[in-house]
């Protein structure tokens, strides 16, 4: 599966309005914010910079940016400084102002456009390469990877979004990584149908929804990194009168999850076309998952008929076939598994002696 | 325990010890992920009373953290994030609790649905006051002013405790570096 090589698209095609406008309405969100907590954005820059050296850009940012913030919402706030003499870079501290708290964070301007950088690097990457770049994001690159979203995300104090123009990019790289998660979610989900285990395939395949709802933001100009904001977030989507097969086709996928936890009859059809029908329109058609044992799993007999699988995080677990790895196979297919080998199959992947690789 | 009725963590209850050095990791780590996760997920319900979407998704999230606790507890690896939640519905809870999958469910007010955001919250906040109340000591809260102090002075005894029990204390770096 390759594609999705293009750069991405421009600010106002991604968040198919007007730049300015939309950072105007987002100044709006956050006023209307910290009018609640009798502050202005003129107090957070003076009590988020503080904490800081020199005059950092005081960035606001997280689910007030997003008009998401409920009464007991944090005030998150990010310096982006020129230097760092006193190494206070990377530490997230607490500052006190009357009743208010809020928690900032400093980085240096170096070290943010040098990961903007590499953002922008992943971004035009196949989606298998980006989202395998957001996984391995947090041990290789300096900022972590949800300080990178807030950042690009974030309101600097004087109204502007000094970041937004790498938007696109995030949009691109986020949408891969939620993605990939929604067809692991999917093929388990399936895995899990066949094994017997009616509520287990629910869990998934709610997450694979989740997931899903997460990869069509992303690719429609709304990126933000927790999952606890999706469903909300997806709400909005409709609620604005966003159509599109890959939003019906999440619906779908939602509206086969109604009802009371296992009731629900076959999943893996609605979850192989929903998911299907994503891939496809966000730059990833074909869809196929393959289950690859973890580098260094060994086997050895445990009695006639079993063996322990040894995983290489160090952990055991016994199982009663071989035939726990899967050759790359579309979703739809992969519901014809045997059901004594799709619960091999699910107990070696949450033993980690397999992974499941959704970019097969 | 209020709306199930069964007693938390019946076999440390009971006595039934484990070797010490997995022991104190164990349950330093379960006493941390309820003191930072759990306590974040009840704030985020407290708090989103006008926003049932994400209190919903937050009560999945609370049943993963449960998941990967009990998994501790018992003495295993807990899986990756992909398979708590589905740990949780299809197996219960039997460490923390000994709760069905469905008891479960009912408990976190998901007998509707797992999307199904009409549910309410009432016995997530019932299960949480009777986890709380049972384990072992009082387990701070960072979330408060006086939290942070006893987030540390917390730390501060694990450190000896695994020096105590003959094991690495290096597992509790990350946590130091989340206080």
């Amino acid at each position: 599966m390759t594609s999705g090589t293009a750069p991405p698209p421009s600010l106002e095609t991604f968040l198919g309005a007007d730049p300015d406008a939309f950072v105007a309405s987002r100044r709006r969100s956050a006023e209307a914010f910290l009018a609640t907590r009798g502050l202005g954005l003129a107090d957070v820059a003076r009590i988020a910079a503080g904490g800081a050296p020199g005059s950092p850009v005081v960035l606001l940012t997280s689910s007030p940016v997003h008009g998401l913030a409920n009464r007991l919402s944090d005030i998150d706030t990010i310096c982006v400084a020129a230097e760092d003499d006193d190494g206070v870079a990377g530490m997230a501290t607490q500052l006190f102002s009357g009743d208010n708290h809020l928690e900032t964070i400093v980085f240096t301007t170096a070290a943010v456009d040098e990961d903007l950088r590499e953002l922008g690097r992943l971004a035009t990457a196949p989606p298998a390469q980006a989202a395998a770049g957001h996984g391995a994001w947090n041990r290789r690159r300096r900022i972590r990877v949800k300080y990178l979203e807030r950042i690009v995300n974030g309101l600097a104090t004087d109204g502007s979004m000094p970041y937004a123009e790498h938007l696109p990019a995030l949009g691109a790289v986020w949408r891969a990584a939620s993605l990939g998660r929604a067809l692991r979610c999917g093929a388990l989900a399936v895995i899990a149908e066949r094994a017997g285990e009616r509520r287990g395939r629910v869990a998934y395949a709610a997450n694979a929804a989740l997931f899903a709802m997460d990869a069509v933001l992303s690719h429609r100009g709304d990126v933000f990194s927790n999952r606890k904001w999706y469903l909300l977030r997806w709400e909005r989507l409709l609620a604005s009168g966003a159509a599109g097969d890959e939003v019906d086709a999440v619906e779908t996928l939602r509206a086969a999850l109604y009802g009371p936890i296992g009731t629900q009859p076959e999943l893996a059809g609605p979850l192989a076309a929903a998911l299907g029908t994503v891939a496809g329109r966000l730059g990833a058609p074909g869809v196929r998952v393959a289950v690859r044992h973890a580098e260094g799993v060994r086997r050895a007999p445990l009695l006639p008929g079993a063996e322990m699988l040894l995983a290489p995080a160090g952990g055991a677990v016994p199982t009663t076939a071989s035939g726990e790895a899967v050759a790359p196979t579309a979703l739809r297919d992969l519901a014809a598994l045997e059901p004594e080998r799709a619960a091999v199959v699910l107990r070696a992947a949450r033993a980690g002696a397999v992974e499941v690789d959704p970019w097969a | 325990m209020g709306v199930t009725g069964v007693p938390p963590f019946p076999r440390a209850r009971a006595g039934l010890a484990r070797p010490a050095a997995s022991a104190v990791e164990q349950w330093t780590t379960c006493a941390w992920l309820l003191a930072v996760e759990a306590r974040a997920y009840l704030e985020d319900l407290e708090g989103g009373g006008e926003q049932p979407e994400m209190r919903q998704v937050v009560k999945l999230r609370l049943l993963e953290l449960l998941a990967d606790v009990d998994a501790r507890l018992a003495g295993a690896q807990p899986p990756g994030e992909d398979h708590l939640l589905a740990l949780a519905l299809e197996l219960g809870l039997v460490e923390v609790a000994a709760l069905s999958g469905d008891a479960l469910i009912g408990a976190a007010g998901l007998a509707r649905g797992a999307l199904d955001t009409s549910g309410d919250d009432g016995g997530v906040h019932e299960l949480w006051d009777a986890i709380l109340d049972a384990f072992p000591g009082a387990v701070p809260d960072p979330l408060v002013a006086e939290g942070q102090g006893e987030v540390l002075r917390a730390l501060q005894a694990w450190s000896k405790l695994a020096a105590e029990a003959g094991t690495d204390a290096g597992y509790l770096r990350p946590f130091l570096e989340d206080a």
